[in-house]
């Protein structure tokens, strides 16, 4: 069964009264346990597709089925719980709540999961050692190098045991080492928990590593390559 | 205990830019100790008006016989009051009763041999009067009826006279000159006496000081031909009892079939309720002033942090938060820094209180006065909690267009903000 399926998928820009075509009937299916690339260059839609899919915003025209869920019958406090219970969001620059420590940003999205205290710490702690970060949990985000903040950034998205993972160029801000060491990790969760990742990309280790490449040009599929 | 996670993140949220929430706690406390500053002002200029008319010539209640308020003005011998010890004794045996003490009012002729004046001429008892006139609520020295020059009068006068500051330099007297009080007894004939001035009172009223004289209550009646009296001024030990003690008084009267009417400070002193109730509405457009001062502060502030803020509005919506939740978060921070704000103020207005209160503002003589005064500020508690409920009120008002609209953001738009 697709986790994420989208049919002739539209979404329009207004730049004054000047229309702008951000996506051009897209139709993609993503299964259980996909690690997929969506790959372009930059202006080409492919963080407006990955925001779509999020359900952070709506298309002009066309379905998206997020677990077989119709997103588009949704209302707005509806498709929060859906995020709250299904998406993990990772993002290039982390995105972090910097008045938070560590364990504080990886237990945030639990509240919305109405789980007690303990349970809570418990599910943080096993995230953040997940992703080695368990000795920094104490730790703010500006005490923390690039590379630890995507970490928590991941452990934030995976806490909630979500069924896809969206990554928006998660490896740009990251030097190649610190980039390698995350996709690692990703790419391990993903074995592990089958959990769908989808990366916007022009990373090509992501897509060395990813079992299927979206090209997206002009707001319209490309290319699909496995 | 563990903070709820929207009020954690509030908090946080609130120190996070520590110059920026310094300036807006300062204007709310600012304008909390503002409220408290003006508001215990205005309260202690009301208390010590209301007590130096109270202990001026008032009292605190005044009994006459039944119609003596609607036609005593024309025909006030038709309204005088028999048997005036027996009822100051019922009086007396009332809590709160400090002493009833008799008077009596008529209008007269006062001449020096040259010049003659229309007074008012109240006959008085001496200790009864001084009992009134001791304030004991203010911690001003005045008194509610002083004397400017000569002696007040005593048990032991009789053919003696006080005279009013301004009708004292009207007929040019001074202490020690003999002057002629003529006026109709009760029944209507002519009667005069010689009496010899005493000494110049002043009160908080300078129409009062401008055309009345005293006389102790016995001469007023020998003149008068007539042993009855016209009012019964009663003294509490405190102004917040006057009301109980009133309906105390009129149940006791109608026990005793006593037919006598009852009126306390407040249904007579038409002027000091005209000033506080122009002084209130000055007061009511400070209190919005204010307010709108606290709102627009705070309204820049919530509006600073949520452009500063937008994409981690953004996130914290992909994360799965609702509209509510963003909403709840920003109101929280306005209610917090209104509370702070507040209790600051408050702090702050009661040192100030206090201090200003140590040294006292030196004031002119109110409008229709004719003595100086120090004004202090009074501690109100109401006035503190209204200060502080405008403090938070006005900051959760003025937070809720910011949160509304950052609620209402597009979370793909507030993740692209830069």
């Amino acid at each position: 069964m697709d986790v994420v399926k989208t049919k002739n998928l539209n979404k329009d820009f207004f730049l004054g009264k000047t229309k702008i075509r951000a996506l051009i009937d897209i139709n993609i299916s993503v299964e259980k346990g996909e690690f997929l690339a969506i790959a372009g260059p930059s202006g080409s839609g492919k963080t407006t597709l990955l925001n779509l899919i999020g359900c952070i915003d709506l298309p002009t025209s066309g379905i998206i089925r997020i677990d077989s869920i119709d997103t588009n019958r949704l209302s707005s406090n509806e498709l929060a719980n859906l995020r709250a219970s299904k998406i993990g969001f990772i993002f290039q620059s982390f995105n972090l709540i910097p008045v938070f420590s560590a364990l504080e940003n990886v237990e945030y999205p639990l509240f919305k999961k109405k789980k007690n205290k303990k349970e809570r710490k418990e599910i943080v702690m096993k995230a953040l050692e997940d992703v080695g970060i368990e000795k920094f949990a104490k730790h703010k985000p500006d005490e923390l190098s690039g590379g630890q903040r995507q970490r928590v950034a991941i452990a934030r998205a995976l806490v909630t045991n979500p069924k896809i993972i969206l990554a928006d160029e998660p490896t740009a801000n990251l030097d190649q080492k610190t980039g390698a060491t995350i996709l690692d990790i990703m790419k391990k969760i993903n074995e592990e928990h089958k959990t769908v990742f989808i990366f916007s990309t022009h990373d090509s280790k992501i897509m060395s590593m990813a079992n299927r490449i979206i090209r997206i040009r002009d707001g319209a599929i490309i290319s699909r390559e496995v | 205990m563990e903070l709820p996670i929207s009020l954690r993140l509030s908090i946080r949220n609130v120190f996070r830019n520590r110059i920026r929430s310094f300036i807006t706690l300062s204007a709310i406390a600012f304008g909390a100790i503002s409220l408290i500053i003006a508001g215990g002002f205005f309260e202690d200029s009301f208390m010590q008006m209301r007590e130096a008319y109270i202990h001026s010539y008032l009292g605190h209640i005044q009994v006459h016989k039944k119609g003596f308020s609607d036609k005593g003005s024309a025909k006030p011998f038709e309204y005088l009051i028999d048997e005036p010890n027996k009822i100051i004794t019922l009086i007396s045996s009332l809590d709160h009763v400090k002493i009833a003490t008799p008077r009596i009012s008529f209008s007269g002729l006062l001449s020096d041999g040259e010049n003659t004046i229309s007074v008012l001429c109240q006959g008085i008892a001496p200790k009864g009067e001084k009992a009134l006139n001791i304030i004991d609520e203010t911690k001003n020295e005045n008194r509610g009826l002083g004397i400017q020059a000569g002696e007040n009068l005593s048990e032991k006068d009789e053919f003696d006279l006080i005279l009013g500051k301004g009708l004292s330099k009207a007929v040019e007297s001074s202490i020690d000159n003999s002057l002629v009080l003529l006026s109709n007894t009760v029944d209507g004939a002519l009667n005069a006496f010689d009496l010899n001035v005493k000494g110049i009172f002043f009160t908080a009223s300078k129409e009062f000081d401008d055309r009345t004289i005293r006389v102790p209550i016995s001469t007023a009646q020998k003149l008068l031909r007539t042993d009855k009296v016209q009012t019964l001024v009663v003294v509490l030990d405190k102004t917040k009892y006057t009301t109980q003690v009133k309906n105390n008084l009129l149940r006791l009267l109608k026990d005793n079939k006593i037919g006598l009417e009852v009126r306390t400070w407040d249904e007579m002193a038409d002027f000091y309720n005209k000033t506080v109730e122009l002084y209130g509405r000055q007061f009511f457009f400070l209190k919005l002033i204010i307010s709108i001062i606290v709102v627009l502060s705070i309204f820049n502030t919530i509006n600073m942090a949520i452009w500063e803020r937008t994409r981690e509005i953004g996130t914290i919506m992909a994360l799965g938060f609702n509209r509510f939740d963003i909403l709840k978060t920003f109101l929280l921070e306005g209610f917090i820094l209104g509370t702070i704000g507040g209790i600051i103020g408050i702090i702050g207005g009661i040192i100030m209180a206090y201090l200003i209160s140590i040294i006292g503002i030196p004031m002119p003589p109110p409008p229709g006065a004719t003595v100086n005064w120090i004004a202090m500020i009074k501690i109100v508690p109401e006035i503190l909690i209204s200060a502080f409920i405008i403090s938070t009120l006005s900051s959760l008002i003025s937070s809720f267009y910011p949160a509304f609209k950052a609620s209402r953001m597009v979370i793909a738009d507030a993740l692209r903000h830069i």
